[in-house]
This record gives C-alpha cells, structure tokens and sequence, in this order.
C-alpha cells in the first residue's frame, strides 16, 4: 500500500490516494451504470428508436417520469460512490499513512528522560514525518545529553568534595590537641559539627545521585526481623532516655532490596522519630508481612503532609531533619524499590509506613 | 611499627603522620610508582591506600601492594562510600576500609586494631593506668577486679584509651559507636551519657579518674 504514499508532503500523499481510490470505486461502478441506463429510463427511448425503425405506433409511454427518476438514481448512486470513496480513504488507507505519526506519538507518550533510551521512530517517506522525528529526536538527545551531565556533576561534586572535606575534619583534630583554651575550644567544636554535617549533606547527595542514576543492585535477600533486631541496640544508645521498641509480627518475611538503601531507609526514619519525639516518649517500629512502621509521640499537632519528602525543606515546629535531607531520601529509597511511602498522624503520633505492596 | 600512607592529597597525608608520628614511623607515597617502589623496598606493618591516584587504576594498586608486601595490613581510604566499593576492595585483599570524611581518632584505632588482628597471639592485653582491657574476652578489670560494661562503654573505652593523650571531639566519639547514623542527629548528647556511666563504673572499680572532659565538647584519656 506505501506505493500509494510516494515521497512527497502530506496534502499530495492524500489527494493523490483520494483520487486514485475514486477512480478505481468508478470504474468498479462501471456496470452498474450500463445496467441502470439499459434496463431503466434509457429502455424508454430504445423503444421509442426502435419504433421509428420498424415504423410502428408507438404506446403512450411514461418517459418524463422515468427519465427523472433514473436521473435521481444515478445522481444518488454517485454521491454514495463519491462518499465511500472517502471514507475509506480515510478510514483505511489514510490511517496506513498516518502510522509514522501515531508511532512518533505513541513513543513520546512514553519517553521518560529519566529511564528510556531515545526513541528509533519508523522510517516514513511523507516530508513532515520526516522532518517531525528529527526534530523530537534532536531535542531528545539534546535533553538527555543535558540531563546525564547535571546527574554527573551532582556525583562528582560530591566525590570531589569528600577529599576536602577529610582534610578540614583531620585538620580539625590536630588543632584540638594544641592547648586551646575553652573559648577557642568551643568554637573548634562548633566548627567540627558543622564539617560533620556538611559531610553528611554530601553524602546523602552522593546517594540521590546514585539512585537516580540507578546504580544500585536490588538483590539482596533481607529478613526484616532480623535486620531491625540488630539495628536496635544502637538505636537505644542514640535514643539516650526513652525506648525503642520492636514489635515483630513480621513471622521471618523477607525482603528483596538493596542493603545499603534499605539500612539507610530504616536508620533516617528512625532518626527522624528520636529526633521529633518528646522526652521519654516511646518510639516503636513494628513489621508485619505488608509493611514496616515507625511512630513516635508527637511535640505539636499533625505534619503539614504537602511538603514532608521534598528535598531541603524546613519548618519551624518540625525539624525535618539535620540536613533537611532524611525523608526525602527514605522517600527516594521507597520509590527506587517500587514500595509506598505513607505519613499518618493518629492518637497524638507521627506514623510513618512503609508499605511492600 | 612501620606505616605507608598512599594518598596523593599532600595536606591529608601530612595531618596523618602530624596525628600517628608519635605512635608509628610513617612514610609516605604520593603516585602509585613511588607506591609500588617502597613496598617492593620495605616492609610494612599497614598501608593506608587510596584507591584515586592521578597515576593509576586503584584495584592494580592494591593487587601490586598485595603481592610485594603480602605481610602488611592494609585500610582502604576512599572518597567512594558504598558496599559495593567496600566488597570489591576487601575482595582484592584489603583489611579494613575507611571512606572519607574520617577522623584522625577513628583512622588510628582502625589501625591499631588492624595491627593487633594481624599478630594478635601476642598483643591482646591492653593497659592503661591501672586499668586491664581483655581484647579478646572483651572483659575490663581493675585491680584484678572484674568490671561490668556495656557494649557501648566498652567500645568508648577502647576507642579512648587507643587514642591516648590525643583530644576527641564529641562528634568522632559519636561517629565511632553509631558509625553513619550519628551525624543524622542533631546534637551528641548520647556521647555524655554514656560517658558519664562509665566513668562512674571506673571510679567505683577504684580506677583513676583518667576520662578528662573537655568544655562539655571533647574527652581525653589523661593519666597523669
């Protein structure tokens, strides 16, 4: 059928098979004209020839009548050709044109720039499909080139930032052994927290980073009772007063994820629980087959749930995080391992659940 | 005890030897041919190598290190902090491995334990003042009287007396008990409290008072 199409722009491609297609359906019709003319109003006047011939009398004939209506027929007839002529242009042969197009369209309903590769798009010899797929696929390789040099510099930024980093951190320790006295002392202090938070921020960076460039192999084999048990001495040291308390219903379930996202996922929202809960107030992660949780008593009212996952976000009755990072990254982490990340504020707690689906 | 520090950042290796000179004879390597030149020469106890040097593939380091000095620990330091790099390169042959940002406290008790695993037969009793650690029971006596501690003190307690007479910020104290998971916290107060009940322990044990608390913000272990 493509012989139709020819190499040419849109409108000729159509007319060019509209025409085609009307005189085939014609010639077609051909016979159905020649049986209309002979067998109908075209009769009469064959008589009325004939008579002359034969020089006969001719009967009163009722060709006015016949030779109306013959005329409506034929004028019926072709207007129905003309009309099915169309529509199946358009309904079939058209459609075969236009495929490069759906197809095109069809591929950029679902490209991502994140995920996909650029999209190879059917070939067609119509100027203005032609002309469209490069365009897309020049603005698509432009994007993606664009996009893989910002997720790379994210990742060697962090990279190169950590060397520096270990410096100020090592100088930092020498300085504390020369005999400072405790205003310098101080301030030394200070300062070393906020090189250890800087190496936190970029750390959490260099991970988001990762993730979006899918670097992490989901393969690993994690039975949840387990996992939570052997994190929970620690999460007591930290939590200083109050408890941490595990409620396993989990009955030996395991996981597929990856174990460093998955330690990390656990660790920030538990963090984020122990750093937001009230003195002495009771912190528990419970597993089930379904889901991990993990409440804690709240200080204020409900969390406004808008914003709760986006990156640097801070505000005033909630601090979200040390760096402003923690959930959006427990966030990030459910989402690269497909789970459900879901925040409900019930009976004066933050509960935060991770649902396996 | 001799250390190679196989890092090309010059300042860093500097830090490192101004920290352990004391402790250890240190040398230092800044491509990965001086590298290979001085462990085909000397011997070392512990190589601290960084696996991105302008010269080199890190993995053909540590195999070339590996083959020329096969007795001498070694503690990867990298900027690359993830399990994959760490499994890769305990894989190839290294001990231990560290990612940077670390603290000079941390980086010196890494090395003194990689040390002692290496010849443990002889070295698994530590004394401090009139304290005894067991390293291998992981039991503290004082005068041949028997301590209780948690896992938390006893781990502070080591870390302490290991970086002897040296300052430690609240933060490396907490970095070393909770490891990734301290500097999600907003303030070290957990450090105190366990501070606080081991010295108490000590004290009650007949132990000098040797854990010096420094401006609320830094500890060191002091037996003078």
């Amino acid at each position: 059928m493509n012989d139709f199409i020819g190499g040419k722009n849109l409108s000729y491609s159509t007319l060019r098979q509209f025409i085609v297609f009307t005189v085939i359906i014609f010639l077609l019709a051909t016979p159905v004209f020649y049986f209309l003319t002979r067998s109908y109003y075209a009769e009469e006047l064959m008589d009325v020839i004939k008579g002359e011939r034969i020089a006969q009398n001719i009967s009163s004939t009722d060709l006015e009548e016949d030779i109306m209506t013959g005329v409506m027929i034929q004028y019926a007839i072709i207007i129905v050709l003309l009309g099915l002529s169309m529509v199946i242009t358009l309904k079939f042969i058209t459609r075969k044109l236009w495929n490069p197009f759906n197809d095109t369209l069809t591929k950029m309903e679902g490209f991502n720039l994140e995920q996909s590769e650029i999209p190879v798009f059917e070939e067609s010899n119509i100027t203005e499909f032609t002309r469209l797929n490069k365009a897309v696929s020049q603005l698509i390789s432009r994007d993606k080139t664009v996009y893989k040099t910002q997720k790379q510099f994210t990742e060697n930024a962090s990279h190169e930032l950590q060397t520096p980093l270990a410096i100020v951190k090592c100088k930092m320790d020498l300085l504390m052994q020369e005999n400072l006295n405790s205003k310098q002392f101080i301030l030394v202090s200070e300062i070393y927290g906020i090189v250890t938070k800087m190496g936190r921020i970029n750390k959490d960076m260099l991970m988001l980073a990762k993730m979006e460039n899918s670097q992490f192999a989901v393969n690993k084999t994690i039975e949840l009772s387990g996992f939570i048990r052997k994190r929970l001495p620690v999460y007591n040291d930290l939590r200083g007063r109050g408890k941490v308390i595990f409620e396993d219903k989990s009955d030996g379930f395991s996981i597929t994820a990856n174990e460093s996202l998955m330690d990390s996922l656990i660790n920030n929202l538990v963090i984020n629980a122990i750093r937001n809960t009230v003195p002495y107030g009771e912190i528990i992660i419970s597993a089930t087959a379904d889901y991990i949780s993990i409440s804690n008593d709240a200080k204020n009212g409900p969390l406004d749930s808008t914003n709760l996952f986006s990156r640097f976000h801070h505000t005033a009755d909630f601090q979200h995080s040390n760096t402003g990072l923690g959930l959006s990254i427990a966030k990030a982490i459910c989402d690269y391992h497909k789970w459900d990340l879901a925040y409900i504020f019930s009976c004066n707690k933050h509960i935060f659940t991770i649902h396996f689906k | 005890m001799k250390l190679l520090i196989v890092e090309d950042e010059k300042t860093l290796s500097d830090s490192v030897i101004k920290y352990l000179g004391k402790d250890y004879l240190c040398e230092q390597a800044f491509t990965f041919h001086e590298a290979v030149e001085k462990s085909e020469m000397y011997e070392y106890d512990c190589i601290l190598l960084d696996l991105m040097l302008p010269d080199g593939n890190g993995l053909d380091i540590l195999s070339h290190i590996k083959n020329n000095s096969p007795q001498a620990g070694i503690i990867i330091i990298s900027a690359k902090d993830s399990v994959n790099d760490k499994v890769e390169g305990l894989k190839l042959g290294a001990d231990d491995y560290i990612a940077k940002p670390f603290s000079l406290p941390e980086l010196s008790m890494r090395i003194y334990a990689l040390i002692r695993r290496k010849n443990f037969a002889n070295n698994n009793i530590t004394k401090a003042g009139n304290i005894t650690i067991d390293l291998l029971s992981r039991t503290v006596t004082v005068a041949d009287k028997k301590i209780e501690l948690t896992k938390t003190e006893f781990e502070l307690l080591f870390f302490l007396v290991e970086n002897k007479n040296k300052v430690i910020s609240k933060s490396s104290m907490a970095e070393h008990l909770s490891g990734d998971m301290a500097d999600m916290m907003d303030n070290y107060n957990f450090v105190y409290a366990h501070i606080k009940n081991l010295k108490a322990k000590l004290m009650s044990a007949g132990a000098g008072d040797y854990i010096k608390t420094l401006y609320g913000s830094g500890y060191k272990w002091d037996e003078k």
